[in-house]
C-alpha cells in the first residue's frame, strides 16, 4: 500500500480523507493557503506545506506548487477530493507525468465526461437516454439552436458542475444576459466559457448512482441517491436510497449506470446523475471524482468508497461484486453551510465562536471548521455535513431533525433553521417534490416567531467572548489559574 | 433603559430586569417573568412558564451570537434611555454591500437615470454571484469608488439614488 498521500484539498473534504489514510495507516501531507494555516485539515495532516495566498489560482488550483509539495514530501499519490483539481484532465496527466498516482480516474476519461457535449454523444452512441440539447460547441445563430430545442431551456457550462456558471432561460429576451453570466461564472470558477444548451425539463428529480471501478475491468454501482433538495442547482439535502423510484427503475438507472462507465472506460470512484420525471430518466452528466453526498451511499451500502479510491489507485482489484451491495436502511444529508436562510441565502463569513457536534446512533459529522477559525468568503460556503442513518425514511428524518437542534455553531449564521424548517415539511416527509421544491415552498423563507428565550439569551449570555475561553480553561483543576487562593510549588 | 435588538430584518424593543437568578422580560408590553442559571461550559438554561430551554451565547461589541433549538441567530444590541424611539438609519435612497467580497462589475455611472430593478453592481462571494439592483427609479449618485475586482465589507456603501 502506499505510504504517502498528499491530499489537494481543504475543508471537510480533506479531514474526511486524511482519516480514511490514518486509518489505512498512511501518511498524509496537507497543502494549505496562508489564510488556512489554522484550518483542522492542516492540524490533522502527519506534514503540511504552504501553497500561497488565498486565492486559488495561486494556491488550491496551481498544478506545479501542488506537485512540487508533493515531490518535497516524498508523497506518492495525489488525493484531489472534489473540486478543486478533482476534474482537471490536465492536472490529472501532470500528475501522472511527474512519476505520481493520481486517485481518480483516467485523464482521458476526465477529459471526455468533462466535456459536457462529448460526453452526451458518447452516451447517446452507448444507448444511455439523454436530454434533447445541442450537441458539440454553441456558436452560429445561437437564437435558432435556443428557438429549435425549445424553451424553457438550460444554459451550462460545459465544464461545468454544482450549479455554477448555469442559468435557466424562459423566454428569447433573457438569453443573451444569461448567456454571459453564465460564462462570467463559469470563465471564474472552471477557468473554460464554453457554454451548452440543453432542453429545460420542469419538474424533474435529481437521482444519481455511485460507480466504483477497478484498474481491470470490474465495474460495480453502489445504487443511488436522491439530490432533489437543491436551492439555485446547488443540492442541500441528499439522501439514499431515493424515495422516488420502485426496484424495477433502480435496476435500469443501476444498468444504465455502469453502462456510461464502461463506454468511458472507467476507473475508481465516480457518479452518474440522471433526471428522472415520470417513469423516464435521462443522463445529465458524469461526475469523475468522489461526491461531496458520498456519506449516505456509504451508511446504506456498508462501504468505505474513500478507502477504495486508495486501493484501487494502488492497483488492488475490486473485490466485491454486483451481488454484494445491498442497501439497508435509509440515510441522510444534510450540508450546512454559511448563509443566511433570511437573508436570501446571503454568505455570512464569520469566526467560529463556539462548536457542539450532535452525537448519538446512527450521527455522522463530516466537519471542516474548528473553534477559532475564521470562515472567510474566498472559499465555499460549506462547513459540514451531518449525516444521519436509521432503520426507515420516517426515522432519519426524525433522527436529522434533532441532530440538526443538537449542532451548535456561535459566530456565523448558517442554513440550519430552514434545514430543520424542510426536515418538518410534509411535502418532503411524503416524498412528494422535485428539484423545484425549495423554489415552490420557499420563496422568501423567514425565521420562525422568534421566541422570548432569544431576548433572554441575547440580554443575559456570557460575557463576552475571550471571558468565556479564560472561565473554560480555568475548570482545569491542575491548571494554577483554577485556585483562588493560591497554589504552592511543591505542595 | 431599554434595548433594542435587531434580529435578521426585524428591530425588536425589549426590557429584561433581573434580580439574583430572577428576571422580568418586556417585548413590546408583552410581560414575562423567569428564571435562568449558566452553566459551566457555557449554556444558559432559561426556564419560562414552566418550560426549560438550553442556549449558547456569545459576545463580541455590539452583536451577540446565540444558537437555541437548532438555530443560530445573530444580534445587535442597541441600548437607549427612552424606549420607543427607533430611527430607521436604512432607507431606499441608499444601498449597502450586503456581503463582503469581491467587486465584479459597475453597469452605470454616477449621475444616470435608472429604473428600479435595473442591476447597478455585480459582486462575487463565495463563487457566486450578487446582483445589486436599483430599489427605485432615480438618479445614481455616489457609485463605490472601490474598482473593479477590488474587495468590498458588508455593509459599505455602494450607490445612493437622487430623486430626479
Amino acid at each position: 500500500m502506499f505510504t504517502k498521500i498528499l491530499v489537494a484539498n481543504r475543508g471537510e473534504i480533506a479531514c474526511r480523507i486524511i482519516k480514511a489514510c490514518q486509518e489505512m495507516r498512511i501518511k498524509t501531507v496537507a497543502i494549505y493557503s496562508n489564510i488556512d494555516s489554522e484550518s483542522p485539515h492542516v492540524m490533522m495532516a502527519d506534514e503540511s506545506v504552504e501553497i500561497g495566498p488565498a486565492n486559488p489560482l495561486e494556491s488550491y488550483l496551481n498544478f506545479d506548487k501542488v506537485i512540487n509539495a508533493a515531490k518535497e514530501t516524498n508523497s506518492e499519490a495525489i488525493h484531489p477530493g472534489y473540486g478543486f483539481l478533482s476534474e482537471n484532465g490536465e492536472f490529472a496527466q501532470y500528475v501522472i507525468d511527474s512519476g505520481l498516482i493520481f486517485i481518480g480516474p483516467d485523464p482521458e476519461t476526465i477529459r471526455l465526461m468533462g466535456d459536457k457535449a462529448e460526453s452526451k454523444k458518447k452516451m447517446i452512441d452507448a444507448g444511455v437516454p439523454t436530454i434533447p440539447g445541442n450537441h458539440g460547441e454553441l456558436s452560429g445563430n445561437i437564437d435558432a439552436i435556443a428557438r429549435d430545442i425549445g424553451y424553457p431551456l438550460m444554459v451550462k457550462a460545459a465544464a461545468g458542475g454544482g450549479g455554477k456558471g448555469m442559468r435557466v432561460v424562459f423566454s428569447p429576451e433573457e438569453l443573451e444576459s444569461a448567456i454571459d453570466a453564465a460564462k462570467n461564472e463559469a470563465r471564474n470558477s472552471f477557468g473554460n466559457d464554453t457554454l451548452i444548451l440543453e432542453k429545460f425539463l420542469d419538474s424533474p428529480r435529481h437521482i444519481e448512482v455511485q460507480i466504483l471501478g477497478d484498474n481491470h475491468g470490474n465495474i460495480i454501482h453502489l445504487f443511488e441517491r436522491e439530490c432533489s433538495i437543491q436551492r439555485r442547482h446547488q443540492k442541500i439535502i441528499e439522501e439514499s436510497p431515493s424515495p422516488a423510484i420502485n426496484n424495477k427503475i433502480r435496476k435500469m438507472m443501476g444498468d444504465a449506470a455502469i453502462k456510461a462507465a464502461k463506454v468511458a472506460n472507467y476507473k475508481n470512484a465516480g457518479t452518474v446523475e440522471f433526471l428522472y420525471q415520470n417513469g423516464n430518466f435521462y443522463f445529465l452528466e458524469m461526475n469523475t471524482r468522489l461526491q461531496v453526498e458520498h456519506g449516505v451511499t456509504e451508511m446504506v451500502c456498508g462501504i468505505d468508497i474513500v478507502k477504495w479510491q486508495i486501493k484501487i489507485a494502488y492497483g488492488e482489484d475490486l473485490t466485491l461484486s454486483q451481488k454484494d451491495i445491498k442497501q439497508r436502511g435509509h440515510s441522510i444529508e444534510c450540508r450546512i453551510y454559511a448563509e443566511d436562510p433570511s437573508r436570501n441565502f446571503l454568505p455570512t463569513p464569520g469566526i467560529v465562536h463556539k462548536l457542539i457536534l450532535p452525537e448519538g446512533p446512527g450521527v455522522r459529522n463530516d466537519v471542516g471548521i474548528s473553534e477559532g477559525q475564521e470562515v472567510t468568503s474566498a472559499y465555499d460556503p460549506l462547513l459540514a455535513k451531518l449525516v444521519v442513518w436509521d432503520s426507515d425514511r420516517n426515522s432519519a428524518i426524525d433522527r436529522m431533525d434533532n441532530a440538526l437542534a443538537n449542532f451548535v455553531i456561535l459566530g456565523l449564521i448558517t442554513n440550519q433553521p430552514f434545514l430543520r424548517d424542510i426536515m418538518q415539511n410534509k411535502y418532503f416527509q411524503k416524498c412528494s417534490f422535485s428539484t423545484k421544491f425549495v423554489d415552490e415552498h420557499y420563496a422568501n423563507w423567514t425565521h420562525p416567531v422568534i421566541p422570548v428565550e432569544l431576548m433572554v439569551a441575547a440580554l443575559l449570555g456570557t460575557k463576552s467572548s475571550s471571558s468565556a475561553l479564560v472561565q473554560k480553561s480555568t475548570r482545569d483543576p491542575h491548571s494554577p489559574w483554577s485556585s483562588k487562593g493560591g497554589w504552592r510549588l511543591g505542595n | 433603559m431599554a434595548d433594542i435588538l435587531t434580529i435578521g430584518s426585524s428591530k425588536y424593543n425589549v426590557k429584561l430586569r433581573r434580580t439574583g437568578s430572577n428576571f422580568t422580560i418586556d417585548v413590546g408590553d408583552e410581560i414575562s417573568e423567569g428564571h435562568f442559571s449558566r452553566k459551566s461550559d457555557g449554556r444558559l438554561e432559561i426556564i419560562l412558564n414552566g418550560n426549560r430551554t438550553i442556549a449558547y451565547s456569545d459576545k463580541k461589541g455590539n452583536e451577540i451570537y446565540v444558537h437555541l433549538n437548532g438555530i443560530n441567530y445573530f444580534i445587535t444590541k442597541k441600548s437607549m434611555r427612552v424606549s420607543g424611539q427607533i430611527s430607521e438609519e436604512v432607507s431606499d435612497d441608499v444601498v449597502l454591500s450586503p456581503i463582503t467580497g469581491k467587486l465584479l462589475d459597475k453597469k452605470v455611472e454616477d449621475g444616470t437615470k435608472v429604473s428600479k430593478g435595473e442591476v447597478i453592481i455585480i459582486l462575487e462571494a463565495m463563487k457566486m454571484e450578487h446582483r445589486l439592483i436599483s430599489p427605485r427609479d432615480g438618479i445614481l449618485s455616489k457609485l463605490t469608488l472601490v474598482d473593479i475586482g477590488g474587495q468590498v465589507k458588508e455593509g459599505e456603501l455602494m450607490f445612493e439614488l437622487e430623486d430626479e
